[in-house]
């Protein structure tokens, strides 16, 4: 049927080219083809205009009756392949830069971090963190070898700190209890000595003068022989 | 910046424990009272030292051009170890009963009643103990300790420390 539309449309135009080509006759005839393509133009143009207006109408319509009527999320929930679709979505989206785009600093800013850190259970944390095998990988050497204790010591006053650690410190107190607790010894110890060698010596007089109960005549008064 | 001074703990003794000294009763013998003796002569001699030593720097500020140390035997005599001594003793006994040996060995010269001696007491025991030193040996022999000096003058000689 279409092939015998085709062969007779093709036939209508070789019948007009010829009629065109036609002395006095086909200036007219291509007059009237040419109005008549563009009123067939004008046509469809409206009729397109008119149809995409009317269709737009109906689906807009027929949506919002769809999405009152049901629910696209269990829908949607219920018969896409979740997993799928995000990992296609992955395959297709370059995360690279995306991140690159995002001004992270900006959004750190924006973050108050000390309320998120109070959310945090941290004596948790720290129980889950083997710290003995962390500081076992620490290497306390090569950190020393990089700290350059000699600018640390040019910018401390260690005169003045020495100073006011020395006030702090009762120095002459200390030197003084230290030196009298010392001397104290000392003198108790020769005293004790010579006191007893005085004993010694009056004993052994005693024996020589065969003096009896001559120790009692050192006191004056009685039981105070300490 | 000035530390504040302690508040020292409130003690039932004032006196620091190390000067806190109690004269005992007993008598002290011969070998605490000769190293204080021997102990006071030290110091004697040091005196007579410093005192040339003075003598000999103020001679020298006056007359720098003809400079020539002092004869030793200007101070180093009989009679100025005597007044020295009598001067030295004196003046200790007098004020506490103690000379530095004394205070070094643990001994006070006493009176008769455990008091301290009189001024003139003390200037007659060192006038004594300076003339007639070897009246102490006397304490080897007595029963109650006595030198010389403390018979004729009724004191004695205790350990306090």
């Amino acid at each position: 049927m279409s092939r015998l539309a085709g062969e007779s449309l093709r036939f209508a135009g070789v019948i007009l080219e010829a009629a065109e080509a036609a002395p006095l006759l086909g200036p007219a005839i291509r007059a009237v083809r040419v109005r008549t393509v563009e009123a067939a133009d004008a046509a469809r143009l409206w009729a397109g205009a008119t149809v995409r207006t009317v269709l737009g109408a109906v689906i807009r319509e027929v949506v919002d009756v769809l999405t009152e009527e049901v629910d696209l999320t269990d829908l949607v929930l219920q018969n896409v392949d979740l997993e799928r679709l995000i990992a296609a979505v992955l395959e297709v989206i370059d995360l690279d830069a995306v991140i690159e785009t995002v001004d992270l600093d900006r959004a750190v800013a924006q973050v108050d971090l000390m309320r998120a850190i109070d959310l945090v259970d941290l004596h948790e944390v720290i129980g889950k963190v083997d710290l003995d095998e962390v500081a076992k990988r620490i290497d306390l050497d090569a950190i020393a070898a990089r700290i350059a204790i000699d600018a640390i010591l040019g910018r401390v006053d260690l005169v003045g700190l020495a100073e006011e650690i020395i006030d702090g410190v009762d120095l002459p107190d200390i030197i003084r209890e230290a030196s009298t607790s010392v001397t104290a010894d000392v003198m108790t110890d020769v005293r004790s000595s010579s006191e007893r060698a005085d004993d010694a010596v009056a004993n052994a007089v005693n024996r020589f003068l065969r003096r009896r109960g001559a120790g009692a005549d050192v006191s004056t008064r009685d039981g105070v022989d300490g | 910046m000035t530390a504040e001074p302690k508040p020292r703990p409130a003690e039932p003794h004032a006196v620091h424990r190390a000067h806190a000294v109690q004269d005992r009763d007993k008598t002290a013998g011969i070998v605490s009272r000769g190293i204080a003796a021997f102990l006071d002569l030290l110091i004697v001699w040091m005196i007579l030292g410093a005192c040339y030593a003075g003598l000999s720097l103020l001679k020298f500020a006056l007359t720098v051009s003809e400079f020539h140390f002092l004869h030793v035997d200007i101070l180093f005599t009989t009679t100025g170890f005597v007044a020295t001594s009598v001067l030295y003793l004196a003046a200790c006994w007098g004020v506490s009963g103690r000379t530095p040996g004394s205070v070094v060995m643990g001994l006070r010269v006493v009176d008769s009643t455990g008091g301290r001696v009189r001024p003139l007491v003390a200037v007659l025991r060192a006038v004594l103990c300076t003339v007639f030193a070897i009246g102490l040996v006397w304490v080897v022999v007595d029963r109650r300790r006595r030198s010389v000096a403390d018979i004729l003058l009724r004191t004695r000689v205790v350990y306090s420390r």
